[in-house]
Formats: C-alpha cells, sequence, structure tokens
C-alpha cells in the first residue's frame, strides 16, 4: 500500500497556519477563528487515519469463452478497519467491455465484512487475457490521506473466436491413404458406387453386378470409390493485416475462418495442421481429434501481427507441417509479397492450393482528392491482377468480406474446382 | 456560490479603495474558478488566501472592533475548501454507490457546522483576559514556527512518495 498525503492536507495545515500567524502578526483574533478550524480538521485527519488494510480478490466464472459470449468476474473485497472512501477499479483490456455493474466505483466498505462486486463482462474479440488486475484507492474520512494499492492477480480467460456457419466443406483433389469421410476419387474398397467393369478372377462374388451382367451375358462387377482420409492445412497469413475504425481487420476475421474451417475438417476426421506465416511462423503437425482441436485454436488466439522486413518463403516451413497430396486453405488478405509469393511456390510445388481472401477493401478508404481515389483505383486493379494469377494456376480465390458468409465463398471454391482443370506450373 | 458570498463581504464591509478590494476579489475568484475548471488542486488554497486576506484589509479600512460575524465567514471559508476539494475529487469518472455522495454532503455539513463552533468558540475565547506581554508574544511566535514546520514536513514527504 502506497499511503501519500493529498494536497488538502498540506493545503489546509498551510492555511492555519499562515492565518494563525497572520492574526499573531495583525492582532486580529477573527483571523485566527478562520484558521482554526483548518488547522483542526488537518490535526485530527492526521491523528484519524489509519492504514486501511484491503485485499482484494478476483474470480471470473469461466476460463473459457467464445468471442461475444459475457462471463462474470467478482470482486471480493476485506479490509480490517472501516473505509468510508474506497475506489476500486478492474482494468479491462483491450477486447473485453463492461457490460453490467459499476466500473470503477466508489463505495463504502465496513470492517471486517467482505464485499463483493459482481461485473458482468463481453468478450469482444477473441484472444488470450489476463484479469485480474485491479487498482484500489482509499481515503480516510476526511479526504487528508490517500492509500492506492495495485494488485495484479492471474486470472486467465481463453476467449475462443466464434464458428462461422459452414456445411459443406471444400473437397480435396486426392486424399490420403487412411480411412475417412471423404470419398476418394480413385477406386477402391468402399460404399459409394463408381462404375462397372467387366470381372476379373479375383474378384468377389458379391461385387457382381448381376443385374449388368445378366443384361450384357458376362460377368460385370461394380467398382467403388473408397472412404479416405484429408490431409487439411490451413495457411494463415499474419505478415500484416488491415484494421478498420470499429476495431475489427482482416486478421480477427482471418483467424475466425481458420477456426471454422479447422473445426468442421476434424470432426470430419480429417488430419488438420497449422501454419501461420507472417512475421513469426509457427505450425502445428497434421493430426486429428479434439484434442488437435483445442491446439490449433489455442495457436490461434495467440497469433497477432509481428512486424518484420525479413524475406521469408516456402523454404522456411519446415516440411512435415506439408505432407503430400495435403490441401493447403489458404486464409489471407493478400497484402504481403512475401504470402503471395509463398502460395505461388506451394502450387508450383503440386499442392492442392485454395485461397479463400480475407478482402481488406472495406477497412480502406479511397481518399479525398483524385490522386488518391486514383491510387486507390490502382491497388484494386492490382489486386484483381493478382487473383488472376492465381486463377490462371488453376488456384480459386475467392474474396470474403465482413458480413458476408463463409458457406458462400466455400462454395464457390467448390464450383471452380468442378470446372477448372487441374493444372501444371512450370 | 459560496466563493461569491465570501466576495462579497469584505467589499460591503470595505469604506474605502473598494477598487483595490474588488481587484482583489476577483483575482481569488479567477483563481478559483481557473483551479475547479483546469482541475488544479494548487489554486484552491491560494484562492481562499486571497479572499481571506481581502477579509483581513476589510477589517482595517476602517479599523473596527471585534467582528461578530468571523465565525460565519470561517465556516464560510471551510465549506468553500471542502466543496472544492469535493468537486476536484469528481472530476475522475467514477459511479459511486447510491449513499456515498448524501454520506459526503452530511460529512462536509458537519465540517462546516463545527468550523461555525469552533470559531465561535476561539472567538469568544479572546473576550477572556489573560493578560499578554513577552511571553505570550513568544508562545504564540513558536506556535506559528511549529505551525510552518509541520507545513515543511508534510510537504517533504508528499514530494517523497
Amino acid at each position: 500500500v502506497t499511503r501519500y498525503a493529498a494536497p488538502k492536507l498540506g493545503a489546509y495545515v498551510g492555511l492555519g497556519a499562515f492565518g494563525l500567524l497572520a492574526a499573531l502578526v495583525l492582532g486580529r483574533p477573527e483571523l485566527a477563528a478562520i484558521a482554526a478550524p483548518f488547522a483542526l480538521i488537518a490535526g485530527l485527519g492526521v491523528m484519524l487515519a489509519p492504514e486501511p488494510r484491503i485485499t482484494v480478490s478476483v474470480a471470473l466464472d469461466r476460463e473459457r469463452a467464445l468471442a461475444g459470449d459475457e462471463v462474470t468476474a467478482e470482486l471480493e473485497l476485506r479490509s480490517r478497519r472501516r473505509v468510508e472512501h474506497l475506489e476500486v477499479v478492474l482494468v479491462l483490456p483491450p477486447g473485453i467491455e463492461l457490460v453490467e455493474g459499476r466500473n470503477p466505483v466508489l463505495l463504502r466498505l465496513n470492517g471486517r465484512e467482505p464485499r463483493t462486486l459482481q461485473l458482468r463482462l463481453r468478450c469482444e474479440r477473441w484472444g488470450g487475457y489476463v484479469l485480474g488486475d485491479v487498482a484500489v484507492r482509499a481515503r480516510d474520512p476526511l479526504a487528508l490521506f490517500t492509500y492506492e494499492r495495485r494488485r495484479r492477480e492471474r486470472s486467465r480467460l481463453r476467449v475462443y473466436p466464434r464458428p462461422e456457419e459452414l456445411r459443406e466443406l471444400l473437397p480435396p483433389l486426392e486424399t490420403q491413404v487412411f480411412s475417412g469421410n471423404q470419398v476418394s476419387r480413385a477406386k477402391g474398397e468402399g460404399i459409394e458406387f463408381a462404375d462397372l467393369r467387366p470381372f476379373v478372377p479375383g474378384d468377389r462374388v458379391r461385387r457382381i453386378n448381376w443385374r449388368a451382367s445378366a443384361r450384357r451375358r458376362a460377368l460385370w462387377v461394380n467398382e467403388s470409390h473408397p472412404e479416405r482420409n484429408t490431409d487439411v492445412i490451413v495457411f494463415l497469413d499474419t505478415f500484416v493485416e488491415a484494421r478498420g475504425g470499429t476495431g475489427t481487420g482482416t486478421l480477427d476475421m482471418a483467424v475466425r475462418a481458420a477456426a471454422t474451417l479447422a473445426g468442421r475438417y476434424l470432426e470430419r476426421k480429417d488430419r488438420v495442421g497449422l501454419v501461420s506465416f507472417g512475421g513469426v511462423l509457427a505450425w502445428l503437425l497434421p493430426a486429428t481429434g479434439p484434442v488437435q482441436l483445442y491446439r490449433v485454436v489455442e495457436s490461434l488466439i495467440d497469433t497477432e501481427i509481428t512486424l518484420s522486413y525479413a524475406w521469408k518463403d516456402v523454404d522456411v516451413i519446415p516440411r512435415r507441417t506439408l505432407p503430400p497430396k495435403a490441401l493447403i486453405l489458404a486464409v489471407t488478405p493478400l497484402l504481403d509479397e512475401r504470402a503471395v509469393a509463398t502460395l505461388l511456390d506451394l502450387r508450383a510445388r503440386g499442392f492442392d492450393l485454395a485461397v479463400i481472401e480475407v478482402s481488406p477493401v472495406p477497412f480502406v478508404e479511397a481518399g479525398k482528392d483524385e490522386l488518391d481515389r486514383l491510387a486507390h483505383r490502382l491497388w484494386l486493379m492490382k489486386r484483381r491482377a493478382l487473383r488472376a494469377q492465381y486463377e490462371r494456376v488453376g488456384v480459386p480465390v475467392v474474396e470474403w468480406q465482413a458480413g458476408t458468409p463463409l458457406a458462400a465463398r466455400v462454395e464457390e471454391v467448390t464450383a471452380f474446382r468442378r470446372h477448372a482443370r487441374h493444372a501444371r506450373v512450370s | 456560490m459560496v466563493a461569491a458570498a465570501l466576495a462579497v463581504v469584505p467589499v460591503a464591509r470595505a469604506e474605502r479603495l473598494i477598487g483595490l478590494f474588488v481587484a482583489l476579489v476577483g483575482v481569488g475568484l479567477a483563481g478559483f474558478v481557473y483551479g475547479l475548471l483546469r482541475g488544479r488542486s494548487w489554486a484552491v488554497p491560494w484562492a481562499v488566501v486571497v479572499l481571506g486576506a481581502a477579509y483581513a484589509a476589510s477589517l482595517f479600512l476602517p479599523e473596527r472592533g471585534l467582528d461578530r460575524q468571523a465565525p460565519l465567514v470561517a465556516a464560510g471559508f471551510v465549506l468553500l475548501a471542502e466543496l472544492s476539494y469535493w468537486t476536484l475529487e469528481l472530476r475522475v469518472p467514477i459511479s459511486p454507490e447510491p449513499g456515498m455522495l448524501e454520506r459526503r454532503s452530511m460529512l462536509i455539513a458537519a465540517a462546516t457546522l463545527g468550523a461555525l463552533l469552533l470559531a465561535s468558540f476561539a472567538l469568544a475565547a479572546t473576550a477572556v483576559p489573560l493578560g499578554g506581554g513577552a511571553l505570550a508574544d513568544l508562545l504564540g511566535v513558536i506556535a506559528a514556527i511549529g505551525a510552518l514546520g509541520v507545513v515543511a514536513w508534510l510537504a517533504q514527504r508528499e514530494r517523497a512518495a
């Protein structure tokens, strides 16, 4: 506890002393009568200002929440002595907003009687937060002394991005060898009907299509597509972001999309990996199951933009994070040259790539004068040319803007791949 | 309002140099308003000192006997100082619990009433003939020096904190 005298104490002592001195010098008892109350209040304040021993504890009703959820913080205050004037503030980090309750609050605390304050907080943005930084300031009844204390408790709150609605997922061009829920394009043992072919020695009898065999007067067997799993790598571009005045930006959207995609693919028993490609490179090797979902989401909420001028390309990404035949879903604002080049490089290496462009356009104003507007138009044209460059090499690029459903954009990618040819890039 | 009332007292009592009194209380009021508007707590005691100086000067122009209204003036100064510091405290955006403002108002009212009683007592005490002389003057000087010493000590503590 830091104790210090309020400016009022010095002023009252000064007024008292000055008045008494003036009364003595001028020989006017009226001045002594005016000065005496100030001196008395100061004296009483010094005598009646014992240090209040205040203890504060903070507890959250849960440790994990989704963006937009509300959590309750409970502040418990105790003091050995009665405190007439106590200011309490729970310092809220950006991204956490107060919904209900008083913060900061001015209250009175009875001695030895705990007091609990409840605050409803809304998690506006995903991320890892540490709550529990509480500042208390107590004053004696005459407000002559101030006691300040800052309590730093570690109440962790993990706020996960709220997932987008997504019913259909993007099917990969090629599947892996393990069983899963994705119908493979290859023919083999499975349930999904693929084709008919003439019987060859070694075929199982139960695969014979008797109706087709009777019609053609020869044995024909059914061929089917096997159900396989896929490897999906979510490639998150964290070099730069565009941020609007409302506090949201392309990174927020990108993290939300990445979490949604990872969650949905993991539900389908696919293996999902994560590459966070930016100033700091972070990755998760592909794996499956709910544990992997937690790993991915925990990794995503620690994502931040780290400024870096160092050139980075596909060589810095560990090889094991990009297994062969993996579907790479890039979530990027397509603002940084390094990410753009790396994605083209991945495509050139034969990876199945789709780009979900988190559009920075709504966050950029065209400008007021003619030159600014011209620059803005040129920038938009350059972005269109970049998209065309991706499409020429067979990479679908869909533009996802805030307020539009991600599902529609994923459907666009599926439609593109249905009609586009799998191109080879030299 | 309290400051205006305290400013009116010396001007109303003065029979000479009214312009000087008006200027003096004007400076006091201006300092007071500046302190409240800009959140400068140091301006409050200086405003009180200037208004108090104007009142002290009014006791001499012309020279009068004991001012029976001095306890009211003393209570007014205490009320002015308390309300000023409270106003400065309220500049911090904070949400008070119900009853906090009322409790503080009661405390200020009690302080004002106490000031009125104390000043009346102090003024009444001057009517008691205790005699005078060098010893009494010496005691007074020692008390004043002691008070200034306390001021200096507190100022030093505040700076150290």
